[in-house]
C-alpha cells in the first residue's frame, strides 16, 4: 500500500507554520465552504465521511458531534485534546509543530459545525513548543479574521483558548481532562452525564483528539468519496503513522488505514542491524503487543480488534529481540502506576502491586506462583477500574506472557539484565555489545 | 489548591534552579538507551531524580513519554526537546549550559531557562514561535520515501460545497 | 401541646416506577432508585465503601460491582441507576459480580496496615466486616506496603490515618457538599493519594466530627476517643442532643458509667445522618463540676444535707412564701421538668410568676411566644425548609445558633430554595447558604422587613416559603410584631428557632407568666378548668396572670418575693445579670435546682441536685416543636430529674405535682391540644435608632458555652475571637488592626477583620475568650457602643 501524505503533505515547507504557508496550500478554503454551508450539513458531511476518532478509542466524529443537542440554549464547547502522553504516541505534537493551521482550521469549522462559540486546546505543558506553534496559529488566525467576531462575515463567532496542562496523563481522559481545564484535579467524572450533554462548565462539550480534528479541512475541501478512497469501509481515510522502535528510519508515515506494519517497516528503511522483529504494539502502551507473526494484518480499526489488540494511536513501537519483555512491561507498569489519579481502587491499588511484582521479576526474583498471580491482578482491573487507565494498566502483562511466558519463567530465576544485555537494545554506538 | 498543585508533577513546591532537565526513562527510550542517558546525567551532576543540583544550576527528573518515540532517547531541557540524545551528547549539552554558551533545541527555540518556559506555559504562548526548526528529518521521514518512491495520495477534487440538510435527510 | 402532633406533611407517593430484577426477585421501584439501594429494599447488602445515601455518588471505590444483563463489564451499583426491565446480578448470583467484589477488596487491603487490634474502628468497621465477608482468607500480597507518618492532625480534634485511608473521599465529600466546609481534600495521586488540608489551614468545621462517623476504615479518629475503648465493650443508648433547639438524634456510648462518645443518629427527618461538633464532643460537663448531693445553708455556709432535711427545708421556704414565690426555668430544662416547674408555680406557690428566658427578652416576645408559637402543631418541619422556594432568616445565624437547621438549609439551597437572610453582613455560613443579604444594622430590622423589596414579599407569597427568626428579636423592639405582620401579610410560614434545646419544651410546658401547659392561655376559663381537672385542683386556685421577664427579675431583685426557685440558670446569660445578682443577695429565699454550681446555688438557701441528660428520661422540643424524647443512659444515677425534685418538694407540702416522665407524660396527653382561642399578641412600634456604633453579635457554636467545659480539643477548633467592621467604619474610628469597644461595664479589644458590612456596625462574639460582653462591656446586641483605635486584646 502507497504512502500518501495528506495532513503532512506540505511539511518540507518551512513556511507551512505561518498563515501565508498554510495558505498557500490551499489552508482555510474548507473553513470558507464551510461556513458558506450550514452547521447540520458539516456535520453530515463529516459522519457519511465515517472519520473515527484519532485519539484512540475509535468513535465515528460525526456520530459523536450528533449527540450534542441543538438549540438548548446553552453554550457549547468544543475541546481539543492535545495531552498526547500515551507511551508510543507522537503524532499530534509533530502535526501541532508542523501544520498548527490544520487543527486551527478544523476547530473553527467543527465548533461551526456543533454551535460552538468557544473552543479550547489542551496541550500537554510539557511541550511548550507545540503549545507556542498552536498559539501561534491561533494569533494569526485571529488577525486575519478567521477567529472572532462574525467570521468571514459568516455572522459565526468563535473564540478560541490554548490551555497548557501540568503533567498528568489521566487528563488524555476526556472527563478528566474537562476537570482539569476547570481548574480542578484531572481525575475522571462519573458518566453519565456525558459530556456531549454535559461536559465543560456542565454545557455540551464534544472533545476530539488533534489528528482528528486536523482532518476535518481536508474532508470538508476534499469532499467524502474523496476521503473515503482510503482505508476500509470501517476504517475510511488515512492516518498519521509515528514509527519508532528498533526500526532504521523511525519518523512520521501517512499512509491510508489499512497498510500493514511489513509495509510501514519496509518505508521505514527495515529493522535495525536486520535483528528480528520481536514484539511490537500497534498504537501506544495501552494495546495489547503483537509479534512478527502480525506483520501482515491491515492496520483497521477491526482487523486490529480482530488480532485481539487495537489500533489505538496508530503510532507503533518496535522492539527487536534485544529487548526484555519483563523489563518492557515492567516499565509500563512503572508509568500507569505514577499516572494513576488514585480515585479508583482497582487502578490505584492494582498498579501499585502489579508494579511492585513485576520489579521483582526484573532481579530475578519472580516465582510460578506470582506469574499467575499477575494474571489474576490484571483480571481484577480490567473492566473494573473507574475509567480506561485501568483497562490499559491491565493490558502489557497478559499480552506480554502469551507471547513469552519462556520470559518470565526465566526471570524467576535470572534478572533480565543477565538475560538480555541492556546496551544491546540501545540505539547509539555505545551498543556494542550487541 | 494544595488539592490541585499536589496532582500535577510539573507544579513544583520547591525551587528547581536554572535548568530543568528532563530524561525521558519511559519503555521505549529506555530501552534505547534513555538508560543510559539518565546514569551518565546522575552521575555527571551527582544528584538523583527530582533533585537539584547544590549550585541550583541543574534539576535532574525522571520524566514520561514526551510524544517524542521516533526521536528516542529524549531528553529535554527547561522542556524543549533535546532528540536523539546519547550519554555523551546528553553531558556535552550540559556543559555547554554551564559555560554559558548557546544551546538549541533539537525541535524548537534557544534554551533559556527554567522560568522562561513556566512563563511560556503559564500564559500558553510566547513570541518564540518563529525561532529555531521545529520539523526535522524525522518527521520528514514518510514524506521523504514518498518523494523517493513517487507516492502521493489522490488528486483534490474539485471543491465540493456540502448541501444544506434539508429536514428529509435527519433522524 | 404538640407531643400529640398533628401530621401536617403528606407523604409523597412515588408514581414513577420502574420494574427493575434482582438476584431474581422482580420488584417496583422508583424511577432514578440507584441499584444499591434497590437492592437494600429487598435485603440484598452490596459492599460498598464510597457509597453513602447522603453524598452524590462517585463510584470509586467499585466495591459495588455488580452484574448488568446486556452491561458489558460489571456496573458500580452505587452509580447506576434502574431502568425499566433492569435484570441486575448481585454478588448471590453472579460469578463476575462476586469476583469483581472480591478483587476489589483484595486490593483495598493491600496497602490497609493490620493494626485492627488497636485501631478505634476495630470491631464496628466496614472494611473488616467486609473482608470477613467477601475478603480472601489469606494474603498474596508479600511486597512492601505503602506507609506514612501516623497520625497527623487535620485539626485539634481530627486525627487522620493515612495508611489506614481507602480513598472513598467520603469525608472529602461531605466537607464539600454536606457542611461546605472543603478545608480537606485529596491530595497528591495515584497510590499516594491522601486526604489532607492546605498548610496551615486546619479542618476546623463545625461539622468535622461527622468524618469519622462516615469514615469506612479507621483513618479518621478524633483526640478525644482515641484509644479509649474497644466499641463492643460499650454500652449504646439512642438519645437527644441538649446542646440546641436542632434536635438531633444521638447516641450515647457508655462504658463503666462514664459516657466515651456520642455519635449522630440517623433521623432523616431531622438531622439526617449528621451532628455538629458541639454535639458530638461537649460531654464533659456531665461528670465535671457536678453537684453530687443536696446542700442546706447553715450559718451562712451551704452543707451536705440529707435528702429529707433539704426537702424539709424547702418546703419550709415554699409555705412561707405561698402566693409570693418566683420562678425561673432555665432554657435548658426537658419538656417534663419544665412541666413540672409550671405546676409547682401554679398549683403548689400559687403564682404566675414565671419564666424561662434567660437570655435577652422583651415582653414583646412573651407576648409573641404565647399568641404564635406556644402548643402550635408541627406544621414547618426540616423538610418544609428543603422544599422552600424562600427561607428568609431574621436575626438568627444558623451555622452559630442551629447547626441542623444550617445544614438543612445549605441542602435546601442547593437544591434550588433561596436563602435570603437579614443580618449586617453575610457571614461564611451565609455563604455557604448561598444566602442573599438584606443588609440591616442591628435595631433596623423593622425597617428593613418593612422595606422588603417587592421580589422578597412576592416570593414569599408563594406556597411553602419560610420566615425563621431568631432569639435575638427580643432585643429589638418591634422585630417580633413585623415578622408576625410579615407573615400575615404574605401568607408565609413563621418559625421562631430558640438557641437552647429547652426553650420551645418550657414554653409549651407553660413555664411562661400567662400561660398554662400547651399555649392555653392562663386567662381562658375553658383552658383553667382543663388544667386544673388534670392537676387535681379547682380551677379558681389557679393565679391570676403574673409576672415574667424583666417585670420578674425587677420584683425579685428589690427582694419583694419571700421565695425563688430557680432551675438551671446562669447569671451572666441574662442581659439582665445584676437584676438577679440583686435578688440573690436579697432576703429572699433562694431554692436552687442546678447540675453544677453556679452563683445561683453559691447563693441559694436549699441546693439540689439535678440530673443530667444521661441521667434522667425525658423531651425536648426542637424548633419545630417535634416532640425528641429520650432514654435514661445511667440508671443507677444518684440524682433524679428536677420533676423529681419538685415532685419530692411538694409532696412534703402535702401537695401533688407529678415527677415521672410517664406520669408527666400522661397528664399531658390527656390535656391534649388546645382548641380554644389563643391570646392576641399586641404590636410594639419600633423605637428610633439611637446615633451611633451598633453592636452585631451572637453566641457562636463553639464558645465559653457551660456545657462546653473541659473539652480542649473541640475549644481548639472554636473560630478566632474577632471584631468585625466595614472598612469604612473602621477608617472613620482610625481603626486598623486592634479595635477597643467600650460599654457600661468595661471594654474589651479585639483584632479586626475588615467585612463587608453595613457601615456603624461592629460585630463580635457574645460569649468568647475575651469577648464576654454582656458581661465585659454591659451591652448587648443593638446597643450603642463606643469603638476606638488600638487596645491590648
Amino acid at each position: 500500500m502507497t504512502l500518501t501524505p495528506v495532513i503532512t503533505e506540505h511539511w518540507n515547507d518551512p513556511t507551512l507554520y505561518t498563515l501565508d504557508g498554510y495558505r498557500s496550500h490551499g489552508g482555510y478554503r474548507a473553513l470558507a465552504t464551510a461556513l458558506k454551508s450550514d452547521p447540520d450539513a458539516v456535520i453530515a458531511t463529516v459522519k457519511d465521511s465515517g472519520l473515527r476518532g484519532r485519539g484512540g478509542a475509535g468513535f465515528p466524529t460525526g456520530l459523536k458531534w450528533s449527540f450534542v443537542p441543538q438549540n438548548d440554549g446553552k453554550p457549547h464547547y468544543l475541546v481539543v485534546n492535545a495531552d498526547e502522553s500515551e507511551p508510543g504516541a507522537c503524532k499530534d505534537i509533530p502535526i501541532m509543530m508542523a501544520n498548527p493551521h490544520a487543527l486551527v482550521e478544523g476547530v473553527i469549522i467543527t465548533s461551526f459545525a456543533i454551535r460552538a462559540n468557544h473552543a479550547f486546546i489542551y496541550i500537554r505543558g510539557e511541550v511548550p513548543n507545540a503549545i507556542r506553534k498552536v498559539a501561534f496559529a491561533v494569533e494569526q488566525a485571529r488577525a486575519a479574521g478567521l477567529i472572532g467576531k462574525n467570521i468571514l462575515g459568516s455572522g459565526f463567532d468563535l473564540e478560541i483558548v490554548v490551555h497548557s496542562g501540568a503533567g498528568a496523563y489521566i487528563c488524555g481522559e476526556e472527563t478528566a481532562l474537562l476537570d482539569s481545564l476547570e481548574g480542578y484535579r484531572g481525575q475522571p467524572r462519573l458518566k453519565p452525564p456525558f459530556p456531549a450533554v454535559a461536559g465543560l462548565y456542565a454545557s455540551p462539550t464534544v472533545i476530539n483528539n488533534v489528528e482528528t480534528i486536523a482532518n476535518i479541512p481536508y474532508i470538508i475541501d476534499r469532499g467524502v468519496d474523496w476521503f473515503r478512497q482510503f482505508g476500509t469501509e470501517k476504517s475510511p481515510g488515512f492516518k498519521v503513522f509515528a514509527v519508532s522502535g528498533h526500526v532504521n528510519r523511525p519518523g512520521i508515515y501517512e499512509a491510508p488505514l489499512g497498510i500493514t506494519m511489513r509495509e510501514l517497516l519496509e518505508y521505514a528503511g527495515g529493522m535495525r542491524g536486520g535483528v528480528d522483529v520481536k514484539f511490537w504494539l500497534p498504537g501506544g502502551s495501552s494495546v495489547p503487543m503483537l509479534t512478527a507473526e502480525h506483520l501482515d494484518i491491515p492496520m483497521t480499526y477491526e482487523d486490529m480488534a480482530a488480532a485481539g489488540t487495537m489500533l489505538g494511536t496508530g503510532t507503533p513501537m518496535v522492539f527487536d529481540s534485544t529487548v526484555s519483555v519483563v523489563k518492557a512491561v515492567t516499565r509500563w507498569l512503572e508509568f500507569y502506576k505514577h499516572e494513576s489519579c488514585g480515585k479508583c481502587t482497582p487502578c490505584r491499588e492494582g498498579t501499585y502491586w502489579i508494579t511492585g511484582v513485576l520489579e521483582k521479576f526484573e532481579h530475578g526474583h519472580g516465582s510460578q506462583e506470582e506469574v499467575e498471580t499477575l494474571t489474576h491482578l490484571c483480571n481484577q482491573i480490567a473492566g473494573r477500574s473507574f475509567c480506561a487507565l485501568g483497562d490499559a494498566a491491565a493490558t502489557p502483562y497478559p499480552a506480554a506472557l502469551k507471547y513469552f511466558r519462556d520470559e518470565f519463567d526465566a526471570a524467576t530465576h535470572t534478572p533480565v539484565d543477565e538475560t538480555f544485555d541492556p546496551r544491546a537494545s540501545y540505539v547509539f554506538a555505545e551498543a556494542a555489545a550487541r | 489548591m494544595t488539592a490541585v498543585a499536589t496532582f500535577y508533577t510539573m507544579y513544583k513546591r520547591r525551587p528547581v534552579g536554572k535548568h530543568h532537565i528532563g530524561v525521558c526513562t519511559n519503555t521505549l527510550c529506555a530501552l534505547l538507551g534513555g538508560d543510559a542517558v539518565y546514569d551518565a546525567i546522575a552521575e555527571h551532576l551527582g544528584v538523583g531524580h527530582n533533585e537539584p543540583t547544590a549550585d541550583g544550576e541543574f534539576f535532574l527528573e525522571r520524566i514520561e513519554c514526551q510524544a517524542a518515540c521516533t526521536h528516542a532517547p529524549v531528553m529535554t531541557v527547561d522542556w524543549e526537546f533535546m532528540d536523539d540524545v546519547t550519554p555523551t551528547t546528553a553531558v556535552d549539552v550540559l556543559d555547554r549550559l554551564e559555560r554559558g554558551e548557546e544551546v538549541w533545541s533539537t525541535r524548537g527555540p534557544r534554551i533559556r531557562n527554567f522560568d522562561a518556559t513556566e512563563r511560556t506555559l503559564a500564559f500558553a504562548s510566547d513570541d518564540l514561535a518563529t525561532e529555531g526548526n521545529s520539523v526535522d528529518a524525522k518527521m520528514l521521514a514518510g514524506l521523504t520515501v514518498a518523494a523517493e518512491l513517487g507516492m502521493s495520495a489522490p488528486a483534490i477534487p474539485a471543491p465540493s460545497i456540502p448541501a444544506p440538510s434539508s429536514p428529509a435527510q435527519e433522524n | 401541646m404538640t407531643i400529640t402532633n398533628e401530621p401536617g406533611a403528606q407523604v409523597a407517593v412515588p408514581t414513577d416506577l420502574v420494574n427493575v430484577t434482582i438476584d431474581g426477585v422482580e420488584m417496583q421501584v422508583p424511577k432514578g432508585t440507584l441499584v444499591i439501594r434497590a437492592a437494600e429494599l429487598i435485603g440484598i447488602e452490596i459492599p460498598r465503601f464510597c457509597d453513602h445515601p447522603l453524598l452524590d455518588p462517585v463510584a470509586a471505590c467499585r466495591a459495588c460491582l455488580i452484574e448488568v444483563d446486556g452491561m458489558p463489564k460489571p456496573q458500580p451499583a452505587c452509580a447506576q441507576m434502574v431502568a425499566e426491565g433492569m435484570n441486575v446480578h448481585t454478588q448471590h448470583s453472579s460469578q463476575v459480580a462476586a469476583e469483581a467484589q472480591a478483587g476489589v477488596m483484595e486490593f483495598l487491603l493491600v496497602n490497609h496496615p493490620l493494626d485492627c487490634p488497636v485501631c478505634d474502628k476495630g470491631g464496628e468497621c466496614p472494611l473488616q466486616n467486609q473482608a470477613m465477608s467477601v475478603g480472601r482468607p489469606e494474603t498474596r500480597f508479600t511486597e512492601e506496603k505503602r506507609t506514612f507518618p501516623k497520625p497527623i492532625n487535620v485539626s485539634a480534634q481530627i486525627l487522620l490515618d493515612r495508611e489506614r485511608c481507602v480513598s472513598c473521599a467520603r469525608c472529602t465529600r461531605f466537607a464539600e457538599q454536606i457542611a461546605g466546609d472543603p478545608m480537606i481534600e485529596l491530595l497528591e495521586r495515584g497510590a499516594q493519594q491522601q486526604v489532607g488540608t492546605a498548610d496551615d489551614e486546619p479542618f476546623d468545621s463545625y461539622f468535622s466530627g461527622n468524618t469519622i462517623q462516615i469514615c469506612p476504615v479507621g483513618a479518621l479518629t478524633s483526640a478525644d476517643y482515641r484509644f479509649r475503648s474497644r466499641p463492643f465493650d460499650l454500652v449504646s443508648v439512642p438519645t437527644t442532643c441538649e446542646h440546641c433547639a436542632s434536635g438531633c438524634s444521638l447516641r450515647t456510648d457508655y462504658r463503666r458509667g462514664v459516657v466515651t462518645r456520642r455519635l449522630a443518629w440517623d433521623d432523616p427527618e431531622v438531622n439526617e445522618e449528621w451532628n455538629c461538633d458541639k454535639g458530638r464532643f461537649a460531654f464533659r460537663y456531665q461528670s465535671h463540676g457536678r453537684i453530687n448531693a443536696p446542700l442546706v445553708r447553715e450559718n451562712g455556709e451551704l452543707r451536705v444535707a440529707s435528702w429529707p432535711e433539704a426537702l424539709a427545708t424547702a418546703a419550709g421556704i415554699f409555705e412561707a412564701a405561698r402566693g409570693n414565690a418566683g420562678v425561673l426555668v432555665g432554657g435548658r430544662s426537658t419538656v417534663e421538668d419544665a412541666y413540672a416547674y409550671s405546676v409547682m408555680a401554679r398549683a403548689v406557690l400559687a403564682t404566675d410568676d414565671i419564666d424561662f428566658r434567660v437570655r435577652a427578652m422583651s415582653d414583646e416576645e412573651a407576648g409573641f411566644l404565647a399568641a404564635v408559637v406556644a402548643g402550635s402543631p408541627v406544621t414547618t418541619t426540616y423538610g418544609s425548609l428543603e422544599n422552600a422556594p424562600l427561607v428568609l432568616l431574621v436575626d438568627i445565624e444558623p451555622e452559630d445558633e442551629s447547626p441542623i437547621v444550617f445544614l438543612r438549609l445549605r441542602k435546601a439551597a442547593r437544591g434550588g430554595t433561596r436563602v435570603v437572610t437579614v443580618a449586617s453582613h453575610l457571614t461564611t455560613g451565609s455563604e455557604k447558604m448561598n444566602a442573599e443579604l438584606v443588609a440591616c444594622a442591628p435595631g433596623d430590622e423593622v425597617r428593613a422587613l418593612t422595606e422588603l423589596s417587592a421580589d422578597i414579599r412576592t416570593a414569599l407569597a408563594v406556597p411553602g416559603a419560610v420566615i425563621m427568626v431568631g432569639e435575638r428579636a427580643a432585643a429589638v423592639p418591634g422585630a417580633f410584631t413585623a415578622v408576625a405582620d410579615l407573615a400575615k401579610s404574605t401568607g408565609a410560614a413563621l418559625v421562631w428557632v430558640p438557641r437552647r434545646a429547652g426553650e420551645r419544651s418550657a414554653l409549651d410546658a407553660g413555664a411562661l407568666a400567662g400561660l398554662l401547659p400547651g399555649g392555653r392561655p392562663l386567662t381562658d376559663a375553658t383552658a383553667r378548668e382543663e388544667v386544673a381537672r388534670i392537676w387535681g385542683i379547682s380551677a379558681d386556685r389557679l393565679p391570676q396572670p403574673g409576672r415574667s421577664g424583666r417585670a420578674l427579675l425587677e420584683n425579685a431583685a428589690r427582694g419583694d418575693y419571700a421565695a425563688l426557685l430557680i432551675g438551671g440558670v446562669e447569671v451572666d446569660d441574662l442581659r439582665d445579670a445584676d437584676l438577679l445578682r440583686a435578688a440573690l443577695e436579697s432576703e429572699t429565699s433562694v431554692v436552687a435546682i442546678s447540675t453544677h454550681h453556679n452563683e445561683v446555688t453559691a447563693a441559694a438557701d436549699v441546693v439540689f441536685p439535678s440530673g443530667v441528660v444521661t441521667e434522667k428520661s425525658g423531651t425536648f422540643l426542637d424548633w419545630e416543636g417535634r416532640p425528641r424524647p429520650f432514654g435514661q443512659v445511667f440508671h443507677e444515677a444518684l440524682t433524679t430529674s428536677d420533676a423529681g425534685v419538685i415532685s419530692a418538694i411538694a409532696e412534703v407540702m402535702d401537695a401533688t405535682v407529678e415527677g415521672s416522665v410517664t406520669g408527666i407524660r400522661g397528664q399531658i396527653g390527656a390535656l391534649g391540644p388546645w382548641r380554644g382561642a389563643r391570646t392576641t399578641r399586641t404590636a410594639v412600634a419600633a423605637q428610633p435608632a439611637a446615633a451611633g456604633v451598633r453592636l452585631a453579635t451572637w453566641r457562636q457554636l463553639l464558645d465559653l458555652g457551660l456545657m462546653q467545659s473541659d473539652e480542649p480539643h473541640l475549644a481548639a477548633t472554636a473560630r478566632p475571637t474577632v471584631a468585625r467592621m466595614s472598612a469604612a467604619t473602621a477608617a472613620a474610628n482610625g481603626i486598623t488592626e486592634i479595635a477597643t469597644l467600650t460599654g457600661p461595664a468595661g471594654a474589651i479589644s479585639l483584632p479586626v477583620e475588615i467585612t463587608e458590612m453595613v457601615p456603624d456596625v461592629v460585630w463580635v462574639p457574645m460569649n468568647s475568650e475575651g469577648s464576654r460582653i454582656y458581661r465585659d462591656l454591659g451591652l448587648g446586641f443593638g446597643d450603642v457602643v463606643q469603638i476606638s483605635a488600638g487596645g491590648r486584646p
